[in-house]
Parts: C-alpha cells; structure tokens; sequence
C-alpha cells in the first residue's frame, strides 16, 4: 500500500531517447542495405556479375599487384588486338584506387581478404555508407525525421539495388555515394558559407568525377541551383563563396584525371558552370557596387553590365567554337536531350538495353510507393521555399527527366525519389500522429462541439497513418521481392528449375573461358561480340578483337561484317585481323534468349554501318515477308552467314526438346533450316555441357599444298 | 640448413652403421615370378623372389636392382615377406655407379635356407602413347618396352614374367618363347639359369585408355589453429598425358556416341579423411559446381569433375580445400604438441604427382620444431605467414618432393612447442583495438578547435551541466527516500526501533551531504540563469515538504504505532493522507525534473 | 630434446566447444552492443560540462571486452580460425 516506486532502473532524457532511436534506425538501415544485397553470394557464391565489372575487377586486380604508376601508365594489349587500349587514360580510376586502397589497408592490418572478395563486397559496403549519407543530406534539407524515413527508403529503393549488388563491381557502385556526398557538401555550404564546407564539397566532387562519368550531371546541378537563386532574388555572399570556392577547386582537381583532361574548360557539357561562375563574379560585382552608387547610377550600369557580359561571353564561346576548342557534343549527351537521336544516328549505343528510355512500368517496378510519395514531397518542398528546398526541386525535377531518357539514370533518381519521399512520409505522419489521440484535444480545447469534431480528426488521422504504413510495409515487400528475383542473379552463372523442382545450374560461360585459359596458347586471339570481350580477358586471359569500352565503331564493324558474311568472306576478315578463334553464344539447346542469333541483327547494322560495310543490308536477313527467321522460311543470307554457321553447326542432329524434330531451336521455337553443312575454314574447338558458348579454331590454311 | 632429412625406416628403425652395399656371391635366386601390371598408367611390377644362402655365412641383406632404362622413372620400391604382411627395409644405395636398393631380410638368412621375399616397385611416366596423336573417337594405344628376364646381381635358377594388360586387344608384343597369350595376360617363360643382370627386352602394344592423369603440380597447405581446426587446401595442376587430341572435338559426339572420346577424363573420385567438413572446390575463376559428395565408413569420397572433360594434351587446374577436426590428428601433453597427419593425401586412383610443395602452417608462437618425414623430402627454408590477428607471424615448414604415388600416402610426424597463453593474444587485440577506438572517440569529443568561444552557448552547456547534476543529485534524494520508505514498511512489522533509529541515522547524514552538495550547485545556478534557479529553489522547497512528511511519518511511527498508542483506523486513514500527500508531492517534482533536463 | 611417445599424449581439444559457438557469438554481442551503445549515446548526449571520464573509460573497456570476444566467435564460428 505504501510501497510504491519512486524511481524506475532506466531514467533516459528526451535527448536520449532520440540518440538511441536515431542510431538504432541508422544502424539497422546500414545493415540491412548491406544485407540485402548478398542474395546473389548466398545463393551462388561471391562472384563479379555480368560483364563491366569484369573489366574492373581485372584492372582492380593489377593496380593492387603492381601499383599505381605502373596501373596509370598501362598499355593493355590483350584488348583491341592489334590496336590496344591504354588504360590509365581511358578509365575513371576512381572504383579501383578505392578497392585497392581497402585492400592495402586490410593487408596492412594481416587481414588476409582475397581482392575478389573486397570487389565483390563493395557495392553494399558503399551502399550502406550511402544509406547514412542520405540520412545527413535529407537532415540538412528538412529535418531529423525525413532524414531517418529517407535512409530507410534507399537502403532497400529498387532502382538503386538493381546497380550495387554484391558482385556488382561497378563504377556506379560508389558513384552514388559520392554524388550524395557532394549535394550533402554543397548543401552545407549553401547554408553556412564557410570555406571549410565548400573545400569539402570539392573534394567530395574530385571523387565523384574519379569514379563516374555521371559527374556531368552534378556539374550542371550546382550550377543551375545557384542559377535559380539568382532568378528567384535569394542569390547572397554565402552562395558566392560556396560556388566560388567549388568552381574553381573542383575543376581543377577534376582536371587531374586524365580521362576527364581538359574538358571541364573546353567541352560544352560543362559551359554552364563556367558561364554560372562568370555570372556569380558580375552579380557579386553589382552587388558591392549598388551598396556605393545612388539607384539611378546603378540602373544604367547594370544594363551595361548584363548586356555586355552576355555579349562578351557569346563573343567567346562562338570563337572558341568555331576554332574546334570547344568539344562538339557527344553522342550520349544528344540521346539525354533527345531519346531518339542514337536509335537514328549511332546504332552502338542503341544496342544497349540500358540506354534505351524507360517504360513506365520500370518506373514502378524501381520504386514502387515512391513515385506517388514523390510529387507530395515536391509540393512540401514549394510549400516551404528554401535556397536548400530549391535544391531539391531542381534535382528532383532534372534526374526525373533523364531517368525517363535512359534507363541506366534510374540510379540518379532513386536517391532523391528517397529523399522526397521521406520529406512526404515525415511530414505527414508527424502532423496525422498528432491528431490520432482524441483525448488530449478535447482536453485541450474542453468544448462540447470540439469533440466530435476531434472524434473524427481523429477517426481520419488513424486511418491515415494507418494506410500509410500499409503502404510503407508494402514497399518493404515489394523491393525484397524485386532485389531476390531480378537483381540478384550474376548472369554468369545462369540457374533454372528442373521438371522435378531441383535447381539446374548452367556454368556453361565459365567452362568455356576456362577452357580458353588452360587450352589454347597464351597469344591467341579470340573474335567474339563486343559483349564478351571484358569477361573473356579477365577470365580466359586472351586477346580480344573488341570489347564493351566501344570506343572504336570500325573495329566492332569489322567484327559485325565478319559475322554477318559467308564463311569464305568471313575468312579473310579473320585473316586480316589475325584471328585464332571464334567465339558464339548460342542459347538454342537451353533457351538462353540473349544469345548471339538474337544480338545478330545488331551485327548486321553495325557492320553495315561503316564504309567497309556499305554491301551488308539489313533487309537481306529478313524473309521475303520481312520477318527474322532461322527456319527454312529465312533469307539465304541469313542461312549461310558465319554466325548461323557457328551457332547451328552440328546442332541439325540434336533433339533439343520431346515430340519436336531434331535442330528445334528452342529460343526461336522454329526447327533450323540449314542443317547439314560443314565447316571449311573453322573447326570445332569446343562446345560447353548445354551448348551455350561454341569456340571454333580458325584453321590455318596459308601453307594449304604443300 | 638441413636439406636431406633422416631416412625413416618403416617399421624396423634400426641404425644402418655398416654399408649395405657389397653383392653377396653366395646368395643365389631359386625362384622368380615376375607380375608386371600395365593397365593403367603406372607400371607397377611384383617380383616375388625366393633367395637361397649357398655360403657358409648368414646374409642379411640383398641388393635389388632395376632395368637402366627405368631407374629415373621408379617412384617407389618396397619390400615384404611373401604372403605375411611384414615389411622389410629399403634404403637407397649405390652399385656401379648407379642407383640400387639394399633390402633386409627380417632374419639374417642362415647358411642354406631359403627365404622368399616380395619386392615390389613402380615406375612412372614411361608408357608412351602410339600414336601420339588420335582424334576425337579413336582409341589409344601405348607401347611398353620391358625386360622378360630379372634384372639382378644375383644368379637366377628360373624366372616367369606374366603381364597384365587390362584389355584384349594388343596390336603386337615381342614373342621369347616360351610365351604364350591369354585373356589380356602375357605369359612369358619360365626361363631357366640366367647370369647376373640379364636383360631381355619386350615390347608391347596394346589398347590403354585408362586415363593417364598426371598432377603436375600440388601445393597442399596445413593450417593448424588451436581454436580447433586444421584447415587443408590443395592447388592441384591436371595434365592428361596420354595420346593428344588431333583435330576438332565435337560436343555432338561426345554426348551421343558412347565410344567417343574414351580415353578422355571426365570426372575422378578423390578420398577425404572421414572428418572433413566444409569441403570448397574451385578455381582461379570462381566455385565449381559440378562435384558430388559421398559418405562412406571410414573417409569421405568426392566425385569432381573438371569444368570440361580432359582430353590428351589438355590441362586443368584446381583448388580443393577442406577442413579437419584438430583432434583427429593433433596429440598433446602440456605445452608439447604432436601433429601426425598425411604428408599427402588421396587425388585420384593411380594418381601420378610429378610434384608436390607442402606447406604446414604452425599457429603463431610454437617453437622447436621437430619434424619426422616417411620418406626423404627437400626441406625448403622455414618462413612465415601473417594472416588474421598475427602479429609476429605463424612460422611455415615447406617441403618439396617430386614423382609421387599413391603409395606415398603416409603419416609425417610433427612436434612443436606451443606455450597455451598464446590463445589469449588474438582476443586481446581485438579487444585492444577496439578499446583504442573507443578512447580515440573520447578524446575526440574532447577536442575543441574554436578560435574564440561564444558565450551564449558555453553558458548554456555550463547550465546544462549543473542541472544535469542537480538532476542526479536529485535522483539520489529520491532513491534515499525509496530506501526510507521501505525501512518504515520494515518497521511496520518487525518492530525493531534499535536498527531503525541506525538506519535513519545514516539516512540522515546521507541526506545532509547531498543537500548540502545541492545547495552549493544551486549558488551556481543563481549567477548563471535566473529561471532556472526558480525552477531549482522550487524543486528544493518541494523536497523540503516531502522530507517534512517523511518525518511526520516517522513521528507517527516510532511514537504512536510501535507503542500501540493508535487504533488501526486511524493509522490508516494517517497513512493513507501520507501517501496522497507524497504521490502529489512527487509526481511535481518530477514534472520539474522534466522541465530543466 | 626428449621426445614423449606418442601413446602418452592426449587427442587435443579446443578450448571452445564448437557446438557452443553460436551461442556464445550472439550473448556476447548482445552484451558487447548493448555497452556500445550506451558508451555512443552517452558521448553523443553529454557536453563538456557534464561528462564523467571514469564512467565513458569503464564502460568502453566493457563494451570493448565483450564485442572482443564475440569478435573472435564470430569469427571461429564463420571459418576463419585465427
């Protein structure tokens, strides 16, 4: 009775209790953006997926065994036989020194981690770093709360996943981590104006331009905020320093990497940003000097001012033009303005799935209740305008744009999806939670006709919140669906289900490399699609003829023309590149539907798209009724070009499928129509288990007599 | 550096003092039969000989010789009583100039008795493939060339040389009658009285498509951790040395027509101790996925199969790793420890090593290494190897042996000394990191750059700070007056005024020093914000009130109920406003609490 | 040096049970968590004026003894044996 507690064991403060919960929410966001990302490594193993990262994986690997100078001044032969590729000059080195750094450092420590696995691990290592940054940024653009929602939403957001599994190792990877680390860096040093926080944002953007060509959509971001300060009357001393300081630091640094060289000064993706920084110096200028001058004086010289600048500015840009100094636009930067500009002009950069624009289920599928959060977060971002606010209009509004350009810019999207969403999740909840205990608002207002009222604030602000988080647990479903069944397969190793409900796995792409690696002489050339060209150098070790850096389209036209022509036409090809072996991927006996038949009118249109090429059309490998057939119904062309030859040769024997004839391709659902033929000119080096990587020799028949 | 260790005898480690290497005269052979086994890729030959002493004095030991042609090819030669399974020893001698074995009998053999003896030997690396190169669907052939007769110092009364091929079909072999030819046996004699060191040369060529299958290379590391594990790891180079494969190799074939690629390997079944758990097989590019395992009785097999199927002239590499138990193979006695475990282990049946580098990987800190081998073995120098928590590494004995066999599958005997306070290093460190870590933040939030200080905030953090105290204090009050509260709750019952009035006594001076404590933090206060020194001096007058209730109560307790000088009802109903009083009392004192934190 | 003969020597056992090992991984983290997580609130909450160096050195020490030993288990536990 009179036993009762004074104290309880735990007294925590407010203050308290929000550290715990603050960094509870951004431990278990950390992790579980990690976690979430090694599906792939629990299922197969810890392997570098597809295709670039191969490449990355391959240099990562020399610069830890032979150091950096020896890595920036690498000539690497094995690729684009006979030209070669410098490395160290084509490559943004950022990803590698990263890995190789972390491997030192681990190796230093006697932390005995193999360079694969530190690749492979990477991306979710940085991911997570991502998740805490988000958090920071979204703080500093609203508030504690949105920045805790938005961590949690971009440690799992699709669009990001799709690019940063584990095996992932690609430029990307941390790319994302360093734009977010920039915007965070800007941000800070909008709002304080301190050197301190400006150098930082230059270094944070050295790093992103290191590692990633997408820096050039940071580059004209910062630009065009302050652009918008200046439009909307917000522009101060504050924003002068920031952008000062960033401008010139930053394009400075970024000049160090030789890949990027002089183009911050020369090419026209980054005019912006000089012409901003111009303006900033003219609007500063004008500023100071309306303090000195009466208001009349100032007008007129104001006029003058803005006119001649602009004059000024248009003078040297035309001249700088015209004499070639400044870079004519590239062609990836015409495909953002206008989707449909590579599709009719360069037939390379079309022929990567990742360029194409984007569909609007993709846009659900990447982000789910996010693009309904999305527009909410803008209108609470216009709803309380800020020069930080503005910033996020304008990233928002701009990536939206792009993303719907190219599919690949979905991952510039997805962080500021996040980050409005949160914006949108945050403050809606906390202004719905309030309303949801009707009892302290009747006590509070006391009136008889306040509490229906206050019943039904009530009644709405529960079903608000609680289909909010209905909404919220469904989006945590639907990413950890998407990530398991889409993202997280390495496409090296394929899988499949077998009648019986046992897992298949087709190791086929492994088998051959390796087979490549131990069986042929260590200075063979191997000709295959541009696709293959990373994964063979880094896992079979040979000599490519082309590889996924396209930077060389008569190469790869070459190679096109070589597929596409009749064996004895093919030959002298092969000849003249002095190919050893042939190398087809062909998913007719498996259904593996991304096979090389199916990448075959790609060939056709760019090797038809050169000189050299003018006599190879692409009507001549459509049926009399302009279909794309292998069956007896195709094009003549089609039936004897070199790679029908090498996918199906042999192949006309195979009963690929019950109760169908043998040669039935079961990619194409359609029996072959040329089906017993013999190779002249190439011989069957070696085929994998389920047929899915053919390698042909290319016989030597210079001595053939004698 | 000792390069050549102590040949180990195996069973009978009698110190060989005098040079075994003199060819007795008087030592005659009765009997030989010869059992040449050449189907597979190893010719593996089992002479069984029966020795007679024709001298007047007992022989111990006979010198055993093998064909010139073959002596850089013989892998292993051992030696047994005939039909008891009793090992004889062997060492490695010299005659003529060349290489010859000096083999013991188990007894000296006396004058004119007989003694039969088993010499076995195999010799690797010597069939060749006729025709060198095949394609995809023929078979392969191999030639032997071979002695019919014994090549031995001592003179031979009879000699049978049988052969066994494995297969029916032989394109020729070399006829020294008698010979005759059965069911894939080659009979050759009896001959009968041959001179010391005759030679006959046969030559055979037949059908072998048994795969020849050679370890080129095998880097076997043993990593031994006292936390329980032995870790082995094998990096094997495959070599298919038999006939090369001409022409094209068509995946049509080899799936459909059974009698394609025969001599091909596809897969090969490798034994593991019975113990092995977490077995990996893989290669420079990632796991490989095609393998089975199987458990039987007393070891475990595993079915690998290369990423593709060997044919002759192609190679594969590969990286099998597993681990051990450490009691399977690790013996103790206080700080002496003794690892006796495979040099070698299983690879494949009538696996060939050309040859072989083991590592054994010693925890960090053992000392006196002490190794015993089976069999000679190139020590390489002693290194050492840092892997995680080392800090002055774990020291590596390397060895290097070449032409190995199956019959090369035995126990090395290790002996360390390892003192067990070296456990303790790896969790210190992780601990020591840790704390570093955590002190680095200490001081870190410690460190204050500013140039010049605001006032406003520094005076906000000093307040904050003493009423975080005040706050403390202040719990320390409430906690004091919980204990009083239950003492009185005690009193109640037990009635027991003398440990009371101790209890309060202590309470008191307790009470005294945090009350003066506070009231010292609360002149602090005073000059630093006005406000909240109200809200403290409240606080302080509350606690006055509450302490003046505890008191009442008191009074109520020790003067009226312990003498029984009140009714129950009353005590009560006294008791009752006495809680309502407190509950009140502290209920506010907490909302203040609230309000300055 | 005496060599002892093989047959008076004992089969070595580990001083972990293996079969304990995740057990032991999680209780020790939870404790090694829970300290580090007091050790970080508490320096996150507190300013100059409030601090206690004996009480953040104590607690980090424990904090740091017990995420040690989870460490090591965790470590053993996954494969990698020190």
């Amino acid at each position: 009775m009179s036993a009762f507690k004074i104290t309880s064991v735990f007294r925590m403060s407010g203050d308290k209790q929000e550290t715990v919960l603050k960094l509870a929410v951004l431990t278990i966001a950390a992790i579980l953006s990690f976690a979430i990302r090694l599906f792939s490594v629990l299922r197969f193993e810890s392997v570098i997926h597809e295709f670039d990262p191969y490449f990355n994986y391959r240099t990562t690997r020399y610069l830890a065994e032979k150091g950096f100078y020896n890595f920036h001044n690498w000539f690497d032969e094995l690729a684009w036989y006979p030209l070669g590729r410098i490395i160290g000059g084509t490559i943004y080195p950022g990803l590698m020194v990263t890995s190789a750094s972390l491997y030192h450092i681990s190796r230093f420590f006697n932390i005995t981690m193999d360079i694969r696995n530190i690749c492979v691990f990477l991306a979710p290592l940085f991911s997570s770093f991502t998740t805490i940054v988000t958090y920071l940024l979204t703080k500093e653009l609203k508030n504690t709360g949105a920045g805790l929602v938005a961590a949690a939403l971009i440690s799992i957001v699709p669009g990001y996943i799709s690019r940063s599994v584990a095996g992932s190792y690609d430029n990307e990877a941390i790319a994302i981590f360093c734009m977010l680390l920039t915007y965070y860096g800007w941000i800070k040093s909008v709002k304080t104006g301190s050197i301190f926080w400006a150098l930082f944002t230059a270094l944070a953007y050295f790093y992103m331009v290191s590692s990633w060509g997408g820096y050039v959509f940071l580059i004209n971001l910062i630009p065009l905020h302050v652009l918008a300060l200046m439009v909307t009357n917000r522009f101060s001393n504050r924003i002068y320093v920031a952008y000062s300081v960033v401008y010139c630091l930053g394009t400075v640094l970024s000049m160090q990497i030789p890949f990027v060289g002089f183009q911050p000064v020369q090419s026209s993706e980054h005019m912006l940003a000089l012409g901003v920084f111009g303006l900033c110096q003219i609007v500063a200028f004008s500023n100071y000097v309306s303090t000195k001058l009466t208001g009349e004086e100032y007008e007129i010289l104001y006029k003058n001012l803005i006119f001649g600048g602009i004059a000024f500015l248009g003078g040297i840009g035309g001249i700088l033009a015209l004499s070639g100094k400044i870079a004519p636009w590239t062609g990836r930067f015409y495909t953002l303005l206008d989707p449909s500009y590579a599709k009719n002009h360069i037939p390379i950069i079309a022929s990567v799935s990742e360029h194409q624009p984007t569909s609007w289920s993709s846009f659900y599928f990447d982000l789910q209740s996010l693009v309904f959060l999305f527009p909410t977060g803008l209108y609470l971002c216009f709803h309380r305008l800020s020069d930080a606010n503005i910033f996020l209009i304008l990233y928002g509004v701009t990536s939206i744009y792009f993303a719907g350009v190219m599919v690949r810019l979905m991952l510039v999207l997805a962080p500021v999806m996040c980050i409005l969403s949160g914006v949108a999740v945050s403050s809606l909840l906390s202004n719905y939670m309030k309303d949801i205990d009707s009892k302290k608002m009747t006590e509070k207002k006391s009136k008889k006709s306040a509490e229906n009222e206050s019943e039904l604030r009530s009644q709405v602000a529960t079903f608000f919140v609680t289909g909010m988080s209905a909404m919220l647990i469904l989006y945590v479903y639907h990413c950890v669906w998407v990530t398991s069944e889409a993202y997280s397969s390495p496409s090296i190793v394929l899988s499949a289900r077998a009648h019986d409900g046992s897992q298949v796995i087709f190791d086929d792409f492994r088998e051959a490399y390796y087979w490549l690696r131990r069986n042929t002489p260590s200075d063979s050339r191997i000709m295959s699609w541009w696709d293959y060209g990373y994964q063979i150098t880094a896992m079979a070790n040979r000599t490519v003829i082309v590889d996924n850096n396209t930077w060389n389209n008569t190469h790869i036209s070459r190679v096109g023309q070589a597929m596409a022509s009749t064996e004895d036409k093919a030959y002298e090809i092969m000849r003249e590149l002095d190919v050893d072996y042939v190398l087809v991927i062909f998913g007719g006996v498996v259904g593996y539907s991304s096979d090389d038949i199916n990448k075959f009118l790609w060939m056709v249109r760019i090797g038809g798209s050169t000189e050299r090429g003018k006599h190879i059309k692409e009507w001549d490998y459509y049926s009399p009724t302009g279909e794309f057939r292998i069956d007896s119904g195709g094009s003549s062309t089609m039936l004897n070009s070199l790679m029908y030859k090498l996918c199906y040769y042999n192949f006309g024997k195979v009963y690929s499928e019950g109760h169908k004839p043998p040669g039935y391709d079961r990619v194409r659902n359609a029996e072959i129509g040329n089906k017993y033929f013999e190779l002249d000119k190439l011989e069957e080096a070696y085929t994998t288990e389920h047929w899915l990587v053919r390698i042909y020799k290319v016989k030597n028949l210079s001595n053939k007599g004698s | 550096m000792k390069l050549v260790l102590e040949n180990y005898l195996l069973i009978f480690c009698i110190a060989i003092t005098a040079c075994d290497c003199n060819v007795s005269p008087y030592l005659k052979i009765v009997n030989v039969d010869r059992l040449i086994d050449i189907s597979s890729q190893i010719v593996k030959v089992t002479n069984k000989i029966t020795f007679q002493n024709a001298g007047s004095d007992s022989v111990s030991h006979f010198v055993f010789t093998v064909d010139p042609k073959v002596i850089d090819n013989v892998a292993v030669i051992k030696g047994r009583i005939s039909d008891l399974d009793v090992s004889l020893s062997v060492s490695e001698i010299s005659v003529e100039n060349r290489k010859a074995w000096s083999i013991k009998f188990e007894n000296p053999l006396e004058s004119g008795k007989f003694s039969t003896v088993d010499v076995y030997y195999a010799f690797i690396d010597y069939l060749k493939p006729y025709p060198t190169k095949i394609t995809q669907n023929e078979k392969q052939f191999v030639k032997f060339i071979g002695n019919s007769y014994l090549y031995i110092p001592y003179h031979v009364s009879k000699v049978t040389t049988s052969v066994a091929l494995g297969t029916k079909n032989v394109e020729s072999y070399t006829r020294v009658e008698p010979v005759s030819y059965s069911d894939s046996h080659i009979l050759y004699g009896p001959y009968k009285d041959l001179k010391p060191y005759s030679f006959h040369e046969i030559e055979i060529h037949y059908e072998n498509n048994a795969p020849f299958l050679i370890a080129s290379q095998l880097l076997r590391k043993i990593e031994i951790s006292h936390w329980g594990n032995i870790a082995v790891e094998e990096e094997i180079t495959l070599e298919h040395t038999g006939a090369k494969l001409k022409g094209p190799f068509s995946r049509y074939d080899y799936q459909r027509e059974p009698e394609s690629g025969l001599s091909s390997v596809k897969s090969f079944k490798t034994v593991l101790p019975a113990m092995a758990t977490d077995i990996y097989y893989r290669d420079e590019i990632g796991n490989i996925s095609t393998s089975h395992l199987y458990n039987l009785e007393n070891s475990i097999e595993v079915e690998l199969r290369p990423r593709f199927p060997l044919f002759g002239g192609w190679n594969t590499q590969y990286i099998l790793g597993y681990n051990v138990p450490l009691y399977t193979y690790l013996f103790t006695k206080g700080n002496n420890y003794l690892l006796k475990m495979p040099l070698i282990d299983h690879i494949f049946d009538n696996m060939v090593i050309k040859e072989a580098v083991i590592k054994i990987i010693l925890p960090e800190g053992s000392h006196s290494i002490d190794l015993n081998l089976p069999y000679n073995a190139e020590r390489l120098p002693d290194s050492l190897h840092y892997t995680y928590l080392d800090t002055i590494g774990r020291p590596v004995i390397t060895l290097k042996k070449t032409n190995l066999v199956e019959d090369h599958i035995d126990n090395f005997e290790l002996r360390y000394v390892f003192p067990k306070i070296f456990m303790l290093l790896e969790p210190l460190l992780i601990i020591g990191f840790l704390y570093i870590l955590f002190l680095t933040i200490i001081v870190y939030v410690r460190l204050d750059f500013s140039l010049s200080k605001d006032e406003d905030t520094e005076q906000k953090l000093r307040v904050c700070g003493l009423c975080s105290r005040v706050i403390n204090f202040e719990h320390k009050k409430l906690k004091l007056y919980q204990s009083f509260e239950d003492k009185l709750s005690a009193l109640k019952y037990n009635k027991d005024l003398n440990s009371f009035s101790v209890n309060v006594k202590s309470f008191n001076s307790e009470y005294k020093s945090i009350s003066a404590q506070l009231s010292e933090l609360i002149a602090k206060l005073k000059t630093e914000s006005p406000d909240i020194y109200e809200k403290v001096s409240e606080l302080l007058k509350l606690d006055k009130q509450l302490k003046e209730i505890y008191s009442q109560q008191q009074t109520v307790y020790v003067e009226k109920l312990i003498p029984g000088k009140i009714n129950k009802a009353s005590f009560l109903e006294l008791e009752n406003g006495f809680s309502k009083k407190k509950e009140d009392n502290l209920s506010r004192i907490n909302k203040l609490l609230k309000s300055i934190e | 040096m005496e060599k002892i003969p093989i047959d008076v020597m004992n089969p070595y056992l580990s001083p972990i049970n293996p079969i304990l090992l995740p057990h032991l991984t999680l209780i020790l983290f939870a404790i090694g968590t829970f300290f580090t997580a007091w050790f970080f609130v508490y320096e996150v909450t507190s300013n100059k004026y409030t601090r206690d160096l004996l009480k953040e050195v104590s607690v980090a020490l424990v904090a740091a003894i017990f995420s040690g030993f989870g460490i090591l288990c965790l470590l053993i536990w996954v494969g990698i044996y020190v």
